[in-house]
């Protein structure tokens, strides 16, 4: 055990949850730790292991809530992160936590960790969703088969958790009896008995438990087959022959094992569960709908341009108070800074400062409820259809409707886009889908849209900035495609994706994520947005003596150089070369770079000066696709290394231009 | 598995999902598992029943899955023709190119 800070090792319980995808376990953290990490209901939201520390008492402990797993058979990266964290960090108690709802499939790795020989806490989870459809189990009978303590409770309505926390104290510190459970019939438990024996001879069990190492010998694990190749070679051998014996008994001996892990758990539920069979599925009705093959792909479409006309009916009312707000401060401040201070920090406080970063503040509630539309189309269990549906579609390009998840994902941000690819199996898909993921307009580029929508496409804002976010998915598909037949050629990888049931969305969690997201904007804003509309200002105030935001400051001797490359697509005035250079930092920053430099001139009045509606909507086609910020090419960096993450850069750059340019001069033809 | 359009199915064989395998055991589909073919894989993924999850399989993986039918309610894409997708309800008229039963 170790612990960060000042807690003593040896007072600190190590806990870790475990569990199938989408179970709750997320859901079950917060609730013992106190914390608000995200939550939802499709599998995969935990991508990476997170840690919080909980008490009871004066007991504290340590929890670690793990990616979902089916089983302990790693196969992808994220399931891998979970299956060498139960092995290797050897926790006091593993909690494992299952969905009432579905025992049947969630008990086949509460049965393997218990044969892996950890101390196991079965945690039934969603009772809440349990009464509802009239299910009740016998948790005491569950306790006596499995031989370890099983608890019924509900992580969202925050029922059990005191006596989850007292279970955890309870066994964490004194240990579960060690009783052996065994759910394998006579012939694999002689088996077993005898690998165990041969192990005990050698040093392969030192480090592991050693039935565990032999049911996974008898399953063929590759990475346990290591440990074995290891060994001598006359235990080696012997090892061998028992499992071709037992073959020769029950056949495929990892079947035989799969099986009757399934006849217990078959008769455990049968035992312990009481059922209520009279229920109409209201899931079933629903995806026989959003999942069918004509209406599936309609329905994806029109629920993501209901959620934009949602972002601008209800955020612009806001926007337009913050918007008066800012313009208040800023005169005010003006008008009480003039006289006292020198000319240049009134510029610097009014125009740099209140004017860069509430340009871009004032876009807060549209974050908002981008995010809370985002957020309830996520707790429901829609997002798992979305993938569904368009896997045919992804299919078609190489891919599968899983790498659509990661894109969704980036319609909030990139960066854990970028993460999420690693719920895919093959390399090859992460990497394609990670090239494409910026492709997929992110919040911070929902700004540049709704300024140059607001000005230029006042009457059809909302089906001006779907047709944005509709061109992103068709590049991404586009550019996978090209890179699936070119650079990453590679088979298909089949997949399995789990579509849980419909729920009512969880509105405290989902109003909660709206809320964090929106404040991470306000950080951004008050953090990096700040500085770079600083350093903005400056750049367009000196040298000395030249006239605030002219051509001649640096500011426009920057724009100067780049305005001519961007002539093409129809905009080549040195402010937008700037903004767009600071883009790169954060795409947040071009609203602000346009306001900061302009200083106290009209943004409308110039953006009509500088762009005419064709060459306007070639720029927002142009930040949409050109290079992602910095914190997404780190990302995809660390994901995929330095060589892709550079690729990225200059390909999305080269991709935009040629796009956007292809729109204004085809789009000048017509419109002239 | 993957001309299967709907109804109740025994998984025989899963051997050939070689990568794959311990992870379909591990949500269920398992030898000797019957599972519930909601929707079959000829119109887009399959959408499956293993005991109370809903899983859906792409055409690739569910292609195979070696199966057997498991009520007489099972309906199947004529072999060759899986991505056509059958048309209205199986069985009511030969233009529908499907057959029921087994």
């Amino acid at each position: 055990m170790h612990l960060k800070g000042t807690l003593v090792e040896e007072d600190v319980i190590d806990v870790v949850l475990a569990g199938n995808p989408n179970v709750g376990k997320t859901a079950v953290f917060n609730a013992l730790t106190g914390l608000h990490q995200k939550t939802g209901n499709w599998p995969g939201v935990t991508i990476e292991k997170k840690e919080g520390v909980f008490s009871c008492g004066s007991t504290k402990a340590r929890a670690v809530d793990l990616p979902g797993i089916y089983g302990l058979n790693a196969f992808s990266l994220d399931e891998r992160i979970s299956r060498d964290y139960l092995v290797s960090s050897r926790p006091d108690l593993v909690l494992s936590i299952i969905d009432s709802t579905n025992l049947q499939r969630n008990l086949y790795l509460t049965l393997e960790l218990i044969e892996m020989g950890v101390n196991v806490v079965v945690v039934l989870n969603m009772q809440d969703e349990l009464e509802a459809q009239g299910i009740s189990i016998d948790t005491e009978g569950m306790t006596r088969t499995l031989g370890s303590p099983v608890l019924l409770i509900s992580a969202l309505k925050r029922t059990g958790i005191q006596e989850l926390k007292s279970e955890i104290i309870k066994n964490g510190k004194e240990g579960l009896p060690k009783t052996e459970r065994k759910f394998h019939d006579q012939r694999i438990e002689e088996a077993l008995r005898k690998i165990e024996s041969l192990i005990s001879l050698s040093e392969m069990g030192d480090k592991l438990n050693a039935r565990w190492l032999s049911i996974k010998l008898i399953e063929r694990d590759p990475e346990y087959r290591l440990i074995l190749e290891k060994a001598s070679a006359g235990i080696k051998s012997a090892v061998d022959q028992i499992i071709s014996d037992l073959e020769k008994s029950v056949g495929d001996a990892s079947v035989a094992i799969a099986q009757e892990r399934y006849r217990s758990i078959q008769e455990i539920d049968a035992n312990f569960v009481k059922k209520n069979t009279g229920r109409i599925d209201l899931t079933d009705r629903l995806d026989r709908v959003l999942t069918n093959k004509w209406l599936g792909i309609p329905i994806f479409f029109f629920l993501m341009w209901l959620t934009f006309q949602v972002t601008f009916a209800i955020g612009n009312f806001f926007l337009e108070q913050i918007e008066a707000g800012f313009e208040w401060l800023s005169e005010s401040a003006t008008a009480l800074l003039l006289g006292n201070v020198p000319e240049i920090v009134v510029s610097l406080v009014s125009d740099g400062i209140i004017g860069g970063v509430g340009s871009v503040m004032v876009f807060v509630p549209n974050i908002f409820f981008l995010f809370l539309m985002i957020g309830i189309l996520e707790s429901s269990g829609y997002m798992s259809r979305a993938a569904f549906v368009m896997d045919r579609l992804m299919h078609k390009i190489g891919l599968h409707g899983k790498s659509f998840i990661p894109m969704i994902i980036g319609f909030g941000c990139t960066v854990p886009a970028i993460m999420a690819t690693r719920t895919l199996e093959s390399r090859k898909d992460r990497i394609i889908t990670m090239l494409v993921s910026p492709f997929m307009s992110c919040s911070a580029r929902l700004p540049i849209y709704l300024t140059f929508a607001a000005v230029f496409f006042s009457r059809r804002q909302g089906t001006v900035v779907f047709s944005i976010y509709v061109i992103g998915i068709v590049a991404a598909i586009t550019m996978a495609r090209i890179f699936k037949s070119t650079i990453l050629k590679g088979e298909t990888s089949p997949f399995v994706l789990e579509l849980p049931p419909y729920r009512p969305p969880a509105m405290r969690e989902t109003l909660r994520f709206a809320g964090t997201k929106s404040l991470m904007f306000l950080k951004r804003a008050g953090t990096v947005i700040f500085v770079v509309v600083i350093v903005i200002w400056a750049l367009a105030t000196f040298p000395a003596g030249v006239e605030y935001g002219s051509q001649e400051s640096y500011a426009g001797m920057i724009g100067s150089t780049i305005a001519p490359l961007m002539s093409p697509m129809g905009f080549n005035n040195w402010e937008s070369g700037v903004a767009v250079l600071m883009g790169g930092l954060a795409k947040e920053v071009v609203v602000g770079t346009y306001e900061t430099l302009i200083g106290d001139g009209n943004l409308e009045l110039t953006l009509r000066e500088y762009f005419t509606p064709l060459s306007a909507y070639a720029f927002m086609l142009f930040t949409l696709l050109y290079m992602p910020c910095v914190a997404v090419f780190g990302a995809i960096w660390k994901e995929a290394g330095a060589k892709w993450a550079l690729f990225t850069v200059v390909y999305t750059t080269l991709f935009a231009f040629f796009v956007a340019s292809i729109v204004f001069q085809i789009g000048s033809l017509f419109l002239g | 598995m993957s001309s299967i359009r709907k109804g109740q199915c025994k998984i025989v064989d899963i051997s050939r999902c070689e990568a794959q395998k311990s992870k379909l055991r591990s949500v269920g589909l398992i030898e000797n598992a019957v599972v519930d073919v909601i929707r079959g894989s000829a119109e887009g993924m399959m959408m499956l029943l293993v005991g109370k999850s809903r899983m859906g399989l792409s055409h690739f993986l569910a292609s195979k899955i070696l199966v057997e039918p498991a009520d007489e309610r099972v309906c199947f894409v004529i072999g060759g023709e899986e991505n056509n997708a059958p048309k209205g309800h199986v069985g009511r008229r030969r233009r529908y190119r499907c057959r029921t039963g087994w």
